[in-house]
């Protein structure tokens, strides 16, 4: 309490904590944070919209990402995997949002606030519908443990095994079997909290 | 060849196998109709799951920022965000071992004793406040061996990045153009310096809140990371949650100030410049939601043991101290100086560190008077500082 409080007070606390890549140069070859930052924050940003369906605060909350890779000391050493460190973050980050946007029960109805702001669709029936929907499965995210939670929203992001691994930690050769995993889990808590509801 | 277990079915339906193994998994399947049946199980499921994720795609009506212009965004904020105080420096990275220590420490102080952990809405709330601040000197030698990298700070990193959920986020500063936006954006009565006769740039931070769950198994990992294993955390603290609310603070920035996040430009701002730098903070008291039953006292007379402080010390200074309304802030016995001082006709604390930017001394004046939180941090002689926040008005 005593030092974040007085960082705040002191003004000196920049926001801090992102992901992946696959082709393209070694990191550490990047021509230094700008490089990194206009690499990944597509990614990122993408990411983190998943987890919370909410421009405005995806966009926030990968500037707190680059934050917090901007004050690694470790950055200027990197090996070449800041993407996964990246995607770890943001994926942390995510998850705590979402579960703390679950307990406030505000979802739906920030939900189908944004739907109003962002005027009226091509479609609207489908796209409240596909809103919906989307809310399900973000309210079943936020029950499942975090790490199925991650490895499905890096994979739905489009992330090869080969960044799953480097972003979770994981060994290539596992990354099947955390899938099916995750997979099932999902399907089992999806059907539990919507059964009467809706076939997943 | 033996069945086929489903994490490479999976990789395979997903094309993520070398040719070779794929070619090996499809003469196999050719040959097992159990393997077949499980790989369209598989197939099923994957399919299942990756429409329902399907929904949580961006539509092309959100409309992303480009990354250029994020970029552009991300350096604007970093060119407004609040000036490096002295706290700032405080928190460079060659104290940030120090710091992460000290914010370990103030972890455990909010965490020893909690009773088991109940529905956080049946609790009836302490709330502590801040009315006034006390200056603690610890050694650091002993957290040498914590460095942001290693094993500890990667702890201490995940540890925060995952137990600590943003409840309020402060979004941009807000530039206000003068005293009275500045009063409008905050909420309460600005006060600004009489004694200097430049303008400020007048920003002003939204509210910010955060919740904090703890793990005391990954909290006594920690601490046996920093070799202090003799200190024992009670099972009670695992699940218990601290929450704090922090206010709109207003920072008024005077002269020529480094811009924080560019402490390694290649152009820092000349020492004749820093001279003029002054930044004045204010906040209402932030407040912390605790369990009544937390016994801050113990906790902190152990922080300040794992600190490097002797157990009579920390005792000694632990019960001069009440815990429901002061803020302690520690500072590494090596940086500075500190006394407390008279200031705005209350009692308040001056420090003075020895050099923080291109070897010049910094000061940092610190009160609160009225429920606000003052904090008054430049560069040059500490001489100054007690005149310039008895002119504010």
């Amino acid at each position: 309490m005593d030092v974040a409080t007085m960082e705040e007070a002191g003004g000196a606390l920049n926001p801090n904590p992102g992901i992946i890549m696959s082709a393209g140069e070694p990191d550490s070859k990047m021509a230094g944070f700008e490089g990194l930052f206009l690499k990944y924050y597509p990614r990122v940003v993408s990411v983190l919209y998943r987890f919370l369906g909410d421009r405005g605060l995806a966009e926030e909350l990968a500037n707190d990402v680059f934050w917090r890779l901007h004050r690694q000391p470790w950055l200027a050493q990197s090996d070449g995997n800041v993407g996964g460190w990246l995607c770890r973050t943001a994926t942390n980050l995510g998850i705590d949002h979402l579960r703390a946007l679950a307990r406030r029960r505000h979802h739906e109805e920030e939900a189908g606030r944004r739907l109003i702001e962002n005027g009226v669709p091509p479609d609207p029936l489908a796209e409240v519908l596909r809103n919906e929907r989307a809310q399900r499965v973000r309210a079943v995210l936020a029950k499942l443990k975090p790490a199925h939670a991650r490895i499905l929203i890096l994979r739905a992001s489009g992330l090869s095994y080969k960044e799953l691994a480097d972003s979770l930690g994981l060994k290539l050769g596992t990354i099947g079997t955390m899938l099916v995993r995750a997979e099932a889990a999902f399907q089992k808590r999806f059907r539990r909290m919507y059964e009467r509801e809706e076939a997943l | 060849m033996n069945c086929l277990n489903d994490g490479i079915l999976r990789a395979k339906l997903d094309g993520q196998l070398a040719e070779e193994e794929s070619r090996a998994i499809d003469r196999h399947l050719a040959a097992c109709a159990a393997c077949r049946v499980r790989v369209e199980t598989l197939s099923e499921n994957a399919e299942r799951v990756r429409t329902a994720l399907a929904t949580l795609a961006p539509g092309p009506q959100e409309g992303f920022s480009a990354p250029p212009f994020a970029y552009a965004r991300f350096q604007a904020q970093g060119a407004e965000a609040p000036p490096a105080s002295v706290f700032g420096r405080l928190f460079s990275a060659r104290l940030r071992p120090v710091w992460a220590a000290a914010g370990l420490l103030a972890v455990l102080v909010a965490c020893f004793s909690f009773a088991p952990a109940r529905s956080w809405a049946q609790r009836v709330l302490a709330m502590l406040r801040v009315q006034k601040i006390a200056v603690v000197p610890i050694d650091t030698q002993g957290l040498e061996g914590v460095q942001a990298g290693n094993e500890a700070g990667k702890m201490i990193d995940q540890f925060i990045s995952d137990n600590i959920v943003v409840t309020e986020h402060s979004g941009q500063p807000q530039i206000a153009a003068g005293p009275p936006q500045a009063n409008q954006l905050a909420g309460f009565q600005v006060r600004l310096l009489a004694g200097r006769s430049d303008a400020p740039k007048i920003t002003v931070q939204g509210e910010q809140g955060f919740q904090m769950t703890l793990n005391r198994e990954r909290l006594q990992g920690i601490l046996d990371e920093f070799g202090r294993n003799d200190l024992q955390l009670p099972s009670s603290v695992d699940g218990a949650l601290v929450a704090v609310h922090i206010p709109k603070s207003v920072m008024a920035v005077y002269g020529q100030c480094p811009q924080p996040g560019n402490q390694n430009s290649q152009n820092p701002p000349k020492v004749s410049d820093l001279a003029g730098c002054v930044v004045l903070v204010q906040v209402p008291s932030p407040t912390v939601s605790v369990p009544p039953e937390l016994n801050v006292q113990q906790l902190a007379t152990l922080a300040l043991q794992a600190a490097g402080m002797t157990a009579q010390d920390a005792q000694a200074f632990c019960d001069n101290v009440d815990w429901t309304s002061t803020l302690v802030l520690p500072i590494p016995r090596d940086a500075g100086s500190y006394e407390t001082t008279n200031v705005d006709g209350v009692q308040g604390t001056l420090i003075t560190l020895r050099g923080w930017s291109q070897g010049m001394p910094g000061y940092s004046l610190l009160w609160v008077k009225s429920g606000i939180i003052y904090s008054l941090n430049g560069f040059g002689s500490a001489d100054q500082a007690v005149p310039l926040a008895d002119s504010l008005e």
